[in-house]
């Protein structure tokens, strides 16, 4: 009796320590939808005029991280990352406006993300046949295209583009902008890609284990080569949307691309070791990033302060990914 | 095995490709013809002087003699590095340019240096190192870091080689770091200019922000002190934010649609350069406030210009970096020839509104041209 007695006493208690773990587990694993909406109710209750603020953000501001944060968190699902994305887009877009402003619009756009993917292609070369680390490969690649588009625009700049490109980026439809439609469109793409098919799968085997993967019979540099080039071709997308919108190609275009690109992708929780995370992640990590960066400027925070903010941003973020990681395999004990 | 063999062959094409390269960038090099000097005298290249400056007017126009004589006998045939911030930036080509067209103008045998990371004061450094080895008459050095640099102007110093400080200046609080002269289009003047003008455009009231560079850079404090100072003038312009858009045209029109929101009232935008002034005009314009807001930039590049003869941007401040050069480089040819320099040599600034646009388009074309040789 007594024995069966302690038993019923101690079986309670566990079950509540199993539920306290399974609800930090729960709210770990949701934080960053918390952070969003902290942020976002934080920056709606200081801005004047808080609708259009938050349509400015979402629908003229996020499209662009968007779409080349994808590309990063794509190289960093394979186990490497992709630090060439700004000059590639540099790169791409500024050889498409050569074409587009003679007023080959559709050639100049097709060329450009053409050169994107064959960049990325060259990148996933290097990465694959050569062996080079990704880090060096996509980061040797970044001086060598930033060097060529300084050579190819020797300083000039080409602007005045035509309306029928500009509309590209300057469109409305319901009230938000193309460049939203776009960003959703490609996000939807990637996810049908990375989520459904095989070879999305291969591509999250390849980063988590790639002896594993290669002994299974899949050729997982084809899949490497493949997830540069897509991520050339979307830093490429994302260049010439930005030339659409600014209306002027120039060679200094996205310098700090790879880094924002790199914050975004682990802010949203993708992990550097590879396989894990995806993009759905990154739409998170890009939204808190922008609207991070939105709310400071609204709350007329010092600008010194922004850099200090953001990177207690990316670490709490490692540290939150971490935690969850923790409470997650203690759960399955 | 075939493996192996392959990554061989890559191996080999890509070192192949390596010694092409180099190859083809020597033949260049030596093929080069020297560039063309400008058939303009400098004299008609100066800009107007405005009214607001009144600095005193720079060196006569030198005439050079058909029969090859040179105007500094004592600088023909010296050797020079002029050490720029940057050679991707279209202002430093154009600097390039102008000390190029000076240096053949003079005779002088000049190298154009600059950092590959765009104003990085360790390569900065190097190159002056570089300079030192090389054993050249005298360095033409343009700091990317005022009190950074100073360790290698002591270098020069200690190596008796003259330095020429161009446009931004050496801090000497040490005296450890001495040049003979400074030639400057100063950045408070800039700035004074740039915000004197947007004042009288928006009436002399309203609310005003400033994009700034990255924080802590010369040019970035400078700009900012003249533009708050020549503001407080006006008792009824009120400056309500200072914004880091890091010099850059994507972030000035993202940071300034945040802006427009936290400031409905907003009536100046004060940007530290054209890129930022630009990417303001586009959100401006995307807000639909254009007749509401002036907007002011600062350099005069060719987009910039441009935006201005459409009637879209309001103000910028040619800086004539072209001038800058030549003037730096004419001083050090003087130098050269036994002439003692004045302390400091200022370049003539302009602002540039709708009015008097279509000069500055011509001169930035003119300027323009550069072609890198060894």
């Amino acid at each position: 009796m007594k024995r069966s007695v302690g038993f019923e006493l101690k079986q309670p208690r566990l079950v509540i320590r199993q539920n306290m773990k399974r609800f930090t587990w729960f709210v770990l694993k949701y934080s960053r939808i918390i952070i969003l909406a902290v942020i976002l109710i934080v920056s709606s209750c200081v801005a004047q005029d808080p609708l259009q603020n938050i349509k400015n953000v979402i629908s003229l501001q996020a499209p662009f991280v968007m779409i080349y944060s994808f590309g990063m968190t794509l190289a960093v699902l394979t186990g490497g990352l992709d630090l060439s994305i700004g000059s590639v887009a540099a790169f791409s877009s500024c050889a498409g406006a050569f074409l587009i402003i003679e007023g080959h619009i559709v050639l100049g756009i097709a060329v450009c993300i053409l050169i994107g993917a064959l960049l990325g292609m060259f990148n996933g070369i290097l990465i694959t046949r050569a062996k080079i680390a990704p880090f060096i490969a996509t980061y040797g690649m970044d001086w060598v295209i930033r060097g060529a588009v300084y050579i190819m625009m020797g300083g000039a700049m080409i602007y005045h583009f035509s309306d029928g490109f500009k509309i590209i980026a300057e469109g409305m439809l319901f009230g938000l902008s193309s460049l939203l439609y776009i960003a959703f469109s490609i996000f939807a793409v990637l996810l049908f890609l990375f989520g459904k098919t095989i070879f999305g799968r291969n591509t999250y085997m390849t980063g988590a284990n790639i002896e594993a993967t290669k002994l299974s019979g899949v050729d997982t540099n084809f899949v490497i080569t493949v997830v540069y080039m897509i991520s050339g071709a979307l830093a490429a997308t994302a260049g010439i949307l930005y030339v659409a919108r600014l209306d002027c190609a120039e060679a200094f275009l996205g310098r700090n691309f790879g880094l924002i690109a790199l914050a975004a992708t682990l802010i949203g929780g993708t992990s550097l070791q590879g396989g894990k995370g995806g993009v759905g992640n990154t739409v998170i990590g890009v939204l808190i990033m922008v609207f991070l960066i939105n709310c400071l400027n609204i709350l007329r925070v010092d600008i010194l302060w922004q850099d200090f903010v953001f990177g207690v941003v990316i670490l709490i973020s490692a540290m939150i990914e971490k935690a969850r990681a923790f409470y997650e395999e203690a759960l399955q004990n | 095995m075939k493996v192996t063999k392959m990554r061989k062959m890559l191996l080999l094409a890509l070192a192949g490709l390596l010694v092409v390269t180099l190859c083809i960038g020597c033949t260049q090099d030596t093929a080069e013809t020297p560039a063309e000097t400008p058939s303009e005298q400098p004299s008609t290249a100066q800009p107007e002087q405005p009214a607001e400056t009144a600095q005193e007017e720079p060196e006569e126009a030198p005439e050079q003699e058909a029969s090859g004589d040179y105007k500094y006998p004592g600088a023909v045939g010296k050797t020079a590095t002029i050490i720029l911030k940057d050679l991707t930036n279209p202002v430093w080509i154009q600097a390039a340019a102008g000390a190029q067209a000076a240096a053949e103008e003079f005779g002088m045998d000049l190298e154009v240096a600059a950092p590959v990371v765009s104003n990085n004061n360790d390569e900065q450094i190097q190159l002056v190192q570089q300079a030192i080895a090389k054993k050249k008459d005298i360095v033409i050095l343009t700091p990317a870091d005022s009190t950074g640099i100073v360790p290698a102007v002591t270098e020069l110093n200690e190596a008796n080689i003259p330095v020429i400080n161009l446009n931004t200046k050496i801090n000497n609080e040490s005296g450890k770091a001495n040049s003979e002269t400074f030639v400057v289009a100063d950045n408070i003047t800039c700035a004074t200019l740039c915000a004197t003008e947007l004042a009288k455009l928006a009436g002399e009231e309203g609310e005003a922000i400033i994009l700034q560079g990255p924080s802590g850079g010369q040019v970035t404090i400078d700009l900012t002190k003249g533009a708050e100072d020549t503001f407080a003038k006006y008792p009824n312009i009120k400056i309500v934010d200072k914004k880091d858009a890091k010099f850059d045209r994507a972030t000035g029109y993202s940071v300034t649609q945040d802006m427009l929101i936290t400031y409905p009232n907003l009536k100046i935008i004060f940007s530290c350069n054209d890129e930022m002034a630009l990417g303001a005009l586009k959100a401006v314009e995307e807000a639909g406030k254009q007749d509401d807001i002036v907007i002011g930039g600062i350099d005069g590049n060719q987009d910039a210009l441009a935006a201005i003869k459409e009637g879209r941007l309001d103000v910028t401040v040619y800086k004539n970096f072209w001038l800058q050069a030549y003037t730096a480089t004419e001083a050090a040819a003087r130098f050269l020839n036994g002439e003692k320099l004045e302390e400091l040599i200022p370049i003539d600034l302009s602002v540039v509104t709708k009015d008097n646009v279509d000069e500055y388009i011509e001169k930035n074309i003119e300027y323009s041209k550069y072609e890198p040789k060894q």
